[in-house]
């Protein structure tokens, strides 16, 4: 009888032996893509990890391995830019008295601004006129003595007269100073600059207008690459004119 | 990678944004840094709304020159009271009573002095009126509050940070409705951005109601929100952000902030939802673009380019095609984006999409920083799609054009004035083969299109201009001091005519000797080129000289005397008065010269910074076309083998298969007519109906 018993016994022993072989192999399966992502998406840095089964507990084997850490530097395309390309995205402050220094300085030029006002009754004026179609201003500053009493903002144009700068003077010599710097319209290449003194004498109590003409009739960027030959024609003049 | 390309992202386009402050400045442009240059709170004297002109905290900044910056509000306008007194005791002070309606017929003059860039000249106007004692009565009306306000924000503009606080701070007294209080923190905010301590700007706007419209609430906000980036505090920063109402004309910088903040920190899903929030005109509030104004639609370009980067990041290479395309034609970032919407194509293994990207990007024949990047690229989609001769082709031009450009990087890098006219050429937009580099017009060209300023090159040169105008004008008020002083000395004084010849003062002497200098290094790096790297006892002994004779021109530089006079008594009398100003005008200069040569140290080694990135990003890509070159020689052979193979099987390669039929070899603009007999009677005229 017992014999019986274990010769009915064992195939079904066997039986479910099989039967647990078999459920090995999803998770078998279950792998195969984890293994071919690497290859496939080469570029990608890392794998999903929902492809990783969360649950490894029916498992006697336990997780798959974990995946060799692959950093995105090692993955690096050679055509992108290194670190060290970039700025540093800091900034270079200022010196600390800075900001008080200016601020000292601008204080005392209004100032001493205002006190001439009130102190000198002569006065000048410097209106400006550009002239030429093709010439374009770069920079241009007026000086009156030591120092630059205006500065051409970008793309300055004064086609009609334009006052820069009006103000008291002391009476008697002053110097008025042009800095020009032009470039050809129709050939930024063709630059020219320009620097011009004129000496003016402001009498006692008068405004003095200094109307100053900048023209450029120069043909360089027009004719120069065509034919090798052009000409710079450049002329600042000045007219001081004492107003009644 | 992306994470390299993001960060540059966020940097250079930090950048832009900040250039839309409506200010002309490019102020707080920096991208947020940690900890580097933010500036400890500085709680310091709070600003006295409603006080009058005098000061309200002494300075103190060279108490302690490593300590934070000096937070003084002071408008330096006791010492014009005290001349006012002064003149008014000698009768020398203007007896005209003020009115109202003088003071608008001023405004006017005034506003059409800053308008046309006379802004000094308006400020010495402003501060004649404001610091009159004439003004006391007018200072709470609208056309004395006006007057305050354009003197602030003048001085602002013109960097003089502290005054421009102390009056326009005196504007917040009235209420967040006033016209002149929402201008006043219009003006703060913008100074602040432009300024390389905003916080202590926003602790003057700390009292701003909350009652105040929502525009002005959100100035204040993103004012607030750059502060805390700047000082890395990223969650502060996107607490106040998320204030910057759609009426406020930051609500697309702040959003788009906060995107790149999200961006930042991995959460790719938050950025691109704040970012399609300017990009996509749907999801924009319909106020935010008449608000932001132009600046608007700069940062809305900015924010298709971010969530193409977005896409990219996470490998949506079909998204970030689409956003890249949304950047309009007439955007600036164009060429960016063609050319990364390229970089996607090609990662996403689609060279034809990556080719015609590039096509369009080379016909839009426009200088950008991209240039020697995309032609690797091309030539890397030639290698990727079996092109050998035509890469090698690409990459061999490649190496003759870039290698002289890297090494001219290299040499520039050595000369301080020819780097700074480089880098100037580029920030102003001028034509770098006319700034007198001694390389040729091509090489010039391709550095100035290559280097890539930093944003804070602009603000460093920025504030050297400024200095280099305020020392200018001190000297020529130092000539109105001495004036003055004589003409009170004796009435019948005229101002004679300068001993000098005209031009020939110390100062223009010094600048002739340094453009000789630099004309000389133009020259020796002209004949450096000619010699081709060849050593020459003539050029080194030239060399020495040159050295030597920069260090003299320093000398001489360092040795310029400030205009000295002879200062009388001081005291509270006008003449007492002027002496104090002509000493003190003096010191400044002294100091300004002094000051000046740590800001051009700055400035300068921002420049040198761009030409050494610019020698590295130019080093690895001649490095990587030398690369691509064999890798043209190992696909040749790769391709010759598989050919051989094929034939050994009995197959035809693709270079046979009709190598007789001539419309094979017509290019896509060609076309093949084939051959129909001697006589084609449409050839030639009259013989169309002969038979």
């Amino acid at each position: 009888m017992r014999i019986r018993y274990a010769l009915f016994a064992a195939p079904l022993l066997l039986l479910s032996l099989v039967s647990l072989v078999a459920l090995a192999q999803p998770r078998r399966a279950a792998k195969e893509p984890e293994e071919r992502a690497p290859a496939g998406k080469s570029d990608k840095p890392e794998a999903k990890p929902e492809a990783v089964p969360s649950n490894g507990s029916s498992d006697d084997l336990g997780g798959p391995p974990p995946k060799p850490a692959a950093t995105a530097e090692a993955k690096l395309s050679p055509l992108n830019p290194e670190a060290n390309e970039f700025p540093d995205g800091g900034s270079q402050t200022p010196p600390v008295e800075y900001d008080k220094l200016l601020g000292d300085i601008a204080a005392l030029r209004s100032r001493v601004s205002a006190v001439t006002t009130t102190l000198f009754a002569s006065k000048v004026r410097v209106v400006v006129e550009t002239r030429g179609s093709d010439a374009r201003v770069a920079n241009f500053t007026v000086t009156l003595d030591d120092g630059v009493v205006f500065t051409a903002p970008d793309r300055f144009i004064a086609e009609d007269e334009r006052t820069v700068y009006e103000h008291a003077v002391a009476p008697g010599h002053h110097v008025v100073g042009i800095d020009i710097e032009r470039f050809d319209a129709r050939n930024k290449e063709y630059r020219t600059w320009q620097s011009s003194r004129f000496s003016v004498v402001i009498p006692e109590s008068k405004t003095v207008d200094a109307h100053v003409i900048i023209q450029d009739s120069s043909d360089m960027g027009k004719d120069f690459p065509s034919d090798q030959d052009g000409e710079y024609d450049l002329r600042v003049r000045l007219r001081a004119r004492v107003q009644k | 990678m992306l994470t390299l390309r993001a960060a540059f992202a966020a940097c250079a386009l930090g950048a832009i944004v900040s250039l839309s402050a409506p200010v002309r400045a490019q102020g707080g442009a920096d991208k947020p840094k940690a900890t580097a240059d933010a500036a400890p709170p500085t709680p310091g004297a709070p600003p006295t709304p409603g006080a009058g002109a005098s000061a309200t905290t002494a300075p103190a900044a060279s108490a302690n020159p490593a300590a934070a910056p000096s937070d003084s509000t002071d408008t330096r306008g006791a010492t014009m009271r005290a001349y006012q007194v002064a003149l008014d005791k000698q009768k020398l002070a203007a007896t005209a009573p003020l009115s109202l309606q003088r003071l608008r017929d001023d405004l006017g003059t005034i506003e059409e002095k800053i308008s046309s860039g006379r802004r000094d000249e308006a400020i010495g106007d402003l501060v004649y009126i404001v610091e009159s004692p004439r003004f006391d009565p007018f200072k709470d009306s609208d056309e004395g509050r006006a007057c305050v306000y354009w003197l602030g924000d003048s001085l602002g503009r013109g960097s003089a940070y502290q005054p421009a606080r102390g009056y326009l701070s005196q504007l917040l007294s009235a209420a967040p409705t006033d016209i002149w209080y929402r201008r006043a923190v219009h003006s703060l905010v913008d100074i602040a951005l432009e300024s390389d301590e905003p916080r202590l700007m926003l602790g003057d706007l700390k009292n701003v109601d909350a009652a105040a419209p929502d525009e002005v609430r959100g100035d204040v906000s993103y004012l607030t929100g750059r502060v805390a980036e700047r000082e890395g505090k990223a969650d502060d920063a996107l607490d106040a952000y998320a204030k910057v109402s759609e009426k406020s004309r930051f609500w697309a910088q702040a959003t788009y902030l906060s995107g790149l903040i999200a961006v930042e920190r991995k959460d790719y899903k938050k950025g691109e939802a704040l970012f399609c929030k300017v990009a996509d005109p749907k999801q924009t509030p319909k106020k935010a673009p008449l608000f932001g104004g132009t600046d608007f639609f700069q940062v809305r370009d900015l924010a298709r380019l971010g969530l193409g980067r977005v896409a990219h990041e996470q490998y949506r290479f079909d998204d970030a095609r689409y956003y890249y395309y949304l950047v309009p034609h007439d955007s600036d970032d164009l060429p960016e984006a063609l050319y990364e919407t390229a970089t996607t194509r090609y990662e996403a293994k689609d060279y034809e999409g990556a080719r015609e990207s590039l096509d369009e990007l080379k016909r839009l024949k426009v200088d950008n920083a991209y240039e020697d990047e995309t032609y690797i690229l091309d030539a890397y989609i030639d290698l990727a799609t079996c092109r050998f001769p035509a890469a090698d082709q690409k990459l061999n031009a490649f190496l003759l054009r870039y290698d002289p450009v890297r090494d001219a990087a290299r040499r520039l890098t050595t000369d301080d004035t020819a780097m700074k006219k480089l880098v100037d050429a580029v920030r102003t937009s001028s034509d770098p083969a006319s700034a007198g580099l001694g390389f040729s017009e091509d090489t010039a060209r391709a550095l100035g299109a290559l280097v890539r300023v930093d944003a804070s090159y602009g603000r460093a040169a920025r504030r050297l201009a400024e200095l280099d105008h305020q020392q200018s004008g001190l000297r020529r008020a130092m000539g109105d001091l001495d004036q003055v002083t004589e003409r009170l000395a004796s009435s019948k004084t005229v101002r004679p005519q300068s001993e000098q010849g005209l031009a020939e003062s110390d100062q223009d002497k010094v600048e002739r000797i340094d453009s000789q200098i630099a004309e000389l290094k133009r020259l020796l790096r002209e004949a450096e080129r000619a010699s081709n790297g060849k050593q020459s006892g003539d050029l080194d002994s030239l060399k020495k000289e040159l050295e030597a004779l920069q260090i003299r021109a320093r000398a001489a530089r360092a040795a310029l005397p400030a205009p000295i006079a002879k200062v009388g008594q001081k005291g509270e009398d006008l003449p007492g008065l002027l002496a104090a100003d002509r000493e003190r005008a003096s010191a400044l200069y002294n100091d300004a010269q002094k000051l000046r040569v740590q800001v051009e140290a700055q400035e300068l080694a921002l420049a040198k910074d761009a030409l050494i990135r610019l020698d590295r990003r130019l080093s690895r890509l001649l490095r990587r076309a030398r690369l691509g070159r064999i890798e043209t020689v190992l696909g040749k052979k790769r391709s010759l083998e598989v050919e051989v193979e094929a034939l050994s099987q009995g197959l035809l390669p693709q270079t046979i298969v009709d190598s007789l039929d001539a419309a094979r070899y017509l290019g896509d603009d060609e076309e093949y007519w084939p051959f129909e007999g001697e006589d084609w009677s449409d050839e030639y005229v009259g013989g169309e109906n002969l038979k």
